[in-house]
């Protein structure tokens, strides 16, 4: 009997620990995430969730839906589209040349460009720049101060056709105007690519192609006057008007009596110069 | 009338001939005159000479 209570004891113990483990071993239904450090199984564990979640019925990988555009202007075809890592994927099909930007929360961008045999990557994180060309690398770390290996990187993306090609794709969509996020994220890489390959003045560029529609519908609110700029330019002018009054007028039977006329405008004209002038400055001229 | 109120004719018969008087040295004048001070200068002497005029013609008299 003694053995039997022990028994049903140690087996009751038993399935608390087996319960307890399997409580620990889950997520809690409204996606919070534990503060508790765990191991690497339950750190691998939203890598697999998510890889299953775009997996089909059959197994195999499914992508997830993109949104698709088209630039006829640019002959570019555009696939927006979540990436598997949690950043967005942009990929750009012009001709032979496939270009796939992907931007992760970070802020950090990768950057492939492939046409014909030739690839390309350019990848930008918060430690520096890595320029890939097939089996070349070049790596730019934001701690250095040399130049050195930026000369080496733009001698490496000099004569890349891939890079000849995504940069005449950017221009062609600046030049098309495009204005969709796609778009945008291509011309914005570009200015990235055009300082690697020597463009020193792409960004300058591409930023003031960004900020043009802005600008567009705004006006100075304010403006600072040159009053006495302003009053030498109308007094020169009404000097002139009268001038050009008083010979236009010669000839003329009251050739006397409209050239003072004339003298009288210029008279009124230059007076309401002059005070608008001494009105503009306040008399601190 | 007195004084002042002949002071105060002569300063705005100033301003307004000394506006006739920049309005002339501007197009007239070489363009080295097209200057602040000049014109500044020029200004206010013509306002000052008229102010002067003013002030000994309201001068008071012993009738």
């Amino acid at each position: 009997m003694r053995n039997v209570r022990q028994g049903g004891m140690m087996l009751g113990m038993g399935l608390l620990m087996l319960a307890g483990t399997a409580y620990a071993g889950t997520t809690p239904s409204f996606g919070a995430v534990s503060c508790a450090a765990g191991t690497a199984e339950t750190q691998a564990a939203p890598r697999a969730v998510a890889v299953r979640a775009v997996q089909g019925r059959g197994g195999a990988q499914v992508r997830p839906a993109a949104q698709v555009t088209r630039n006829d202007k640019a002959d570019a075809t555009f696939e927006l589209r979540p990436a598997a890592d949690g950043g967005a994927e942009v990929t750009a099909v012009s001709g032979d040349l496939r270009v796939t930007k992907t931007v992760q929360a970070t802020g950090e961008v990768v950057l492939k460009l492939a046409s014909g045999q030739e690839t390309v990557n350019i990848a930008i994180t918060n430690n520096g720049t890595t320029v890939q060309r097939g089996r070349q690398r070049v790596d730019l770390p934001r701690s250095s101060r040399s130049n050195s290996r930026i000369g080496e990187a733009r001698r490496l993306l000099a004569d890349s056709p891939s890079v000849l090609r995504y940069r005449a794709l950017a221009d062609a969509l600046i030049n098309a105007d495009d204005r969709t996020p796609s778009g945008i994220a291509m011309i914005i890489t570009d200015a990235e690519v055009g300082l690697l390959t020597g463009d020193v003045g792409a960004p300058r560029r591409i930023a003031e192609h960004l900020g043009r529609r802005g600008r567009a519908g705004t006006r100075p609110a304010g403006m600072a006057l040159d009053c006495f700029a302003l009053m030498e330019t109308r007094m020169t002018e009404a000097w002139t008007d009268y001038v050009s009054c008083y010979i236009s007028v010669s000839g003329n039977i009251l050739e006397n009596r409209m050239q003072e006329l004339c003298a009288v405008r210029w008279l009124v004209q230059i007076e309401s110069y002059w005070f608008g002038f001494l009105s503009c400055t306040g008399f601190n001229w | 009338m007195g004084r002042t109120g002949g002071m105060l004719i002569g300063l705005i018969v100033g301003v307004v001939l000394a506006g006739v008087a920049v309005a002339l040295l501007i197009p007239l004048a070489p363009a080295a005159w097209h200057t602040r001070p000049i014109t500044s200068v020029v200004a206010l002497g013509v306002m000052a000479v008229c102010a002067g005029v003013a002030y000994l013609l309201s001068a008071p008299t012993r009738e």
